[in-house]
């Protein structure tokens, strides 16, 4: 049975209970992250930024009603986000706005590792990505196989379910 | 200021006067890793890559049983949830440490790590739950069914978040 309502909920780390639930009733989520100070659920065309303090919310539309939101990194200024169409786009956090949006390169899923964004492309190369245009600065070829889901060591808070489709 | 969005949800406007800054390192309290900042990926066939970070080259790869859906790490090692199975993994060997089985009938949905715990989230048939693990053992501690489905958990420092919910 298809999953078309949803909550972001705040949980008890030690009995799970709930503190808080947002009050807005959203689509399947595709992702979860905590970037920057803010909660961010990607649920189809949407991508959602949670207060911690209230889960009141923000959000940024795709643009089109068959573009999701598939994966999100932060890099301390900007958000980056892949898409379904296999764009990366540039999302200024303060006002959830789009900043760029890059052109030329099918994008699969996204990661920043402190340093450098990094981002494998759907036809398997691993690329460093310059966070500013958004054009590729190198690739290499790692997989023949469609990427799925990227991570670096550095990371400290979960990432879940964030994953090319 | 309210307004309603095009998604159906109610969104109450939001303040960004107490946006913080949270570098990589994430969460206070949480040890650094002695671990080289590798960088992880997936792929459709289940192979899990360990690239270097300058280079971007394939330095070690290890088969798992299928597509990984969701990634957490503690610093030493990396948890990964695919198919019906949690792996514990050496994050500079790339070698399976430990792994536990879950419900065939649940798919895993959302990983997690909080410092001491793990959380894992599962939907399906045979259940929804958020289950917590020791790492140490990779066994569950405790389960609990909040709100229905899961899909997807994060940690903020002080609470796990989690995508909770159910058919229309």
């Amino acid at each position: 049975m298809p999953i078309t309502v949803s909550y972001l909920t705040q949980l008890s780390p030690s009995t799970l209970a709930v503190i808080n639930e947002s009050s807005g009733q959203y689509g399947a989520p595709a992702g979860i992250w905590f970037l920057g100070g803010y909660v961010y659920l990607a649920t189809g065309r949407y991508l959602y930024q949670f207060n911690p303090a209230n889960l009141s919310a923000v959000f940024l539309y795709s643009g089109s009603s068959t573009v999701y939101f598939e994966d999100v990194t932060y890099n301390g200024t900007y958000l980056y986000a892949t898409l379904s169409n296999n764009t990366l786009v540039k999302i200024d956090p303060t006002d959830m706005s789009i900043v760029s949006v890059s052109t030329g390169t099918t994008f699969s899923v996204i990661i920043y590792n402190g340093k450098n964004l990094i981002a494998a492309l759907t036809n398997g190369d691993v690329a460093f990505v310059d966070q500013n245009t958004l054009d590729i600065i190198s690739s290499v070829p790692v997989t023949t196989n469609s990427p799925k889901s990227m991570t670096v060591s550095s990371l400290r808070y979960g990432v879940s379910w964030a994953f090319k489709s | 200021m309210k307004r309603k969005t095009g998604g159906g949800g109610l969104i109450i406007g939001l303040s960004t006067s107490n946006m913080m800054s949270v570098g990589l390192a994430g969460i206070s309290g949480f040890p650094p890793s002695s671990i080289p900042n590798y960088v992880y990926l997936t792929d459709s066939s289940g192979v899990l890559y360990q690239l270097d970070p300058t280079t971007l080259k394939t330095i070690k790869t290890l088969q798992l049983a299928s597509t990984t859906v969701a990634f957490t790490t503690d610093g030493t090692y990396l948890y990964a949830s695919s198919g019906n199975t949690l792996y514990k993994i050496d994050q500079l060997k790339l070698s399976i440490v430990a792994s536990m089985g879950v419900n065939a009938a649940s798919n895993q949905s959302g990983l997690t790590y909080n410092g001491k715990y793990i959380y894992i989230g599962r939907q399906g048939t045979g259940g929804d739950s958020i289950d917590i693990i020791d790492p140490e053992t990779m066994t569950v501690i405790f389960s609990a069914t909040p709100l229905g489905y899961n899909w997807g958990l994060t940690y903020d420092g002080n609470y796990i978040y989690g995508g909770l919910g159910g058919p229309a």
